[in-house]
Parts: C-alpha cells; structure tokens; sequence
C-alpha cells in the first residue's frame, strides 16, 4: 500500500455515489487510470470529471469503453 | 415453448433516453415476455424511472422487473415502483406473476435478493447487530422467493432475482466481493422449489452462464455482460418442440 492506494478508495466512493459503479480505478506509475464500462460518452466525460475531483491531484487517465447496445443474438435454446 | 427476454442494470436516467427504445420496441419479434434483472435506474429516483417508463413505452408483450441496490440508493423505491407500475411494468418483491402465451404459461417469481456470499466464504448471523441485520436481510429475500415459486402451478418457472444465486455467472469479479455480488441461499430456494431458468444481474463483470448446484440454468443479463440490448432464451416444450 501506498498514499496513491487511499486515492483509489477515495475514487471509488466518488463514483458509487454517483450510481457509476462500473468503473475499475488504479494507480499506475503515478497517474489514476480508470478503465471498464459506460453506457454513452457523455458519461464517460463524467466519471473523469467526478475522478478528478478525488483523486488528491493525480493526473487522470480515462481508458472507459462506450458500451455499444447491438440487438440481441440468436435465442438460446434451454430444454 | 415461451421466449424470455431478458436484461439487466440498464441504470437509466435521462442522459441514456432513448438509448434503448428503437431495440425494444422490437421485442416482441422474438419474445413473449420482458423481464429486467434490477438497477433499473442509475441513482433510484423516481424521475429516472418515468424515463425508464417511457423507453419502455413501445414493449408490446409483458414486462416483469426486480428493483436493484441502485433502486434503493434514494429511498424512494415505492414511488419507482409506481411509476413503473404506471407504465404497465409488474415489479416484483417476493411475489409471483402468471403470464399465457398461446395456451402455455409461464410463471416468473421475483425478488431483489441480496449479499451474504456463497459456501465455505459467506456471512453467518453471529455477532454484531449489524451483522445479523445482514444476513436475516438475505435470508428473508431467499425465504420469499422460495414462497413465490412454491405458489406457482404453470408450465415453466423463472426465479428473477437481482443479486446472483451462484458464483459460475461472477466469474471475472474479484474473488473479495462476491459476498455483495450474491447468495447461496438463493440458489438453495431456487432448487428447493424447482424452476426452469433463473435470471439475474449486477454482476457487470461477471458471466452471462453458470448453474446451481441442483440443475437448473443460471444467465447473468447484467446489459455490460451480454453487450446487448436484451438476452432472449427460449424455453421448450417438454415434447420437445423447439424454438
Ligand atoms: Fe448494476
Ligand atoms: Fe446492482
């Protein structure tokens, strides 16, 4: 553990209480790099938003992906 | 047969409107029922609801929903509740609905569920107010769920629940918080009372497959797991028509 590793708490609960609870936030060579799921860009720009609000003066690195929302595959058949 | 769509944890607020209502209009092409696996909203407020209500405005077969943890962060979960049942969506809380389809019926009883983790690495009522307070919570939610498959008397079942029954469909969550993501006691009443597919969400990162220990089909329909706008799996006849 180091200093760094309170931020990623601190981080997590920023984005918990903003309902986004899908992001993974860790500490790499120094700089918070946030990665996993949004639904659309606009939330992507917020979680950087909300992170760097938290993050103690870490430069923050958003690698979010926009989830795209395809229609569904074929059926699955369960007997 | 019958055809369940299915998903979960669309977390909808009015940023997303709109998102979802081009696919789901459509959704009676391929199924005869809709059933959405909790987090229907992103902070629990009935405002984020109504949008929901409105994305929903198009479905044109029955739709039966869970509430999830996400649902319950403002408190205001009844009034969620009501504007869906506003806008033709049966939430389920320990109960169990009926639905006909072409003279065949489906029966789909639904609760929230929640925590306590699964066997040999799960939370026991000992202790701590708190703690008890904890474990009584899941116990109670799988002890309803159990009730409302039990009063079931259709052709096919479905457990709905939010919080997962098994630990096959948390696969790729880390190991430490599996005690949040589900409960064995689920499970434990779903092969008590027997059912045909259980569904559930809030995994994001999670498996779309597993199974409980007694047999019957577990998916996961978290929407960041199956990457799509609804699941459908077609459940066939015990003649063995197919979909
Ligand atoms: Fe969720
Ligand atoms: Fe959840």
């Amino acid at each position: 553990m180091t200093p760094d590793d309170y931020v990623v708490g601190h981080v997590g609960d920023a984005l918990a209480h903003a309902g986004m609870s899908d992001v993974n936030a860790e500490v790499v060579a120094g700089r918070l790099v946030l990665t996993g799921h949004v639904a659309t860009p606009a939330r992507r720009d917020e979680v950087t938003t909300i992170a760097s609000e938290a993050a103690g003066g870490l430069a923050v690195v958003n690698e979010l992906t926009v989830l795209p929302c395809p229609p569904p595959a074929a059926a699955e058949e369960l007997a | 047969m019958i055809r369940v769509a299915a998903v979960g944890d669309v977390h909808f607020a009015a940023d997303v409107a709109g998102s979802l209502r081009p696919q789901l209009a459509l959704v009676h092409e391929e199924a005869d029922v809709l059933l959405l696996a909790g987090d229907l909203t992103r902070l629990g407020r009935p405002e984020e609801a109504e949008v929901l209500a409105q994305e929903l405005a198009d479905v044109q077969v029955p739709i039966i929903a869970v509430l999830g943890n996400h649902d319950l962060h403002a408190n205001r979960d009844k009034e969620i509740v009501d504007v869906l049942a506003a806008g033709g969506v049966r939430v389920l809380e320990g109960e169990a609905v009926r639905v006909d389809v072409d003279g065949y019926s489906l029966g789909v009883a639904g609760v929230k569920g929640f925590g306590v983790g699964f066997p040999g690495a799960s939370a026991s009522d000992f202790g701590e107010p708190e703690m008890k307070a904890f474990v009584a919570t899941a116990r109670h939610a799988a002890d309803r769920l159990r009730a409302a498959l039990e009063a079931l008397d259709t052709d096919r079942t479905v457990a709905l629940t939010h919080y997962s029954p098994v630990e096959g469909t948390l696969q790729g969550e880390r190991l430490e918080i599996w005690p949040f993501l589900g409960s064995y006691l689920l499970a434990e009443a779903i092969d008590a009372a027997g059912a045909d597919l259980a569904v559930h969400g809030h995994a994001h990162r999670g498996t779309e497959k597993g199974m409980t220990p007694g047999g019957v089909h577990v998916r996961n329909v978290a929407q960041a797991v199956i990457r799509s706008a609804y699941r459908v799996y077609c459940l066939t006849d015990r003649d063995g028509t197919t979909c």
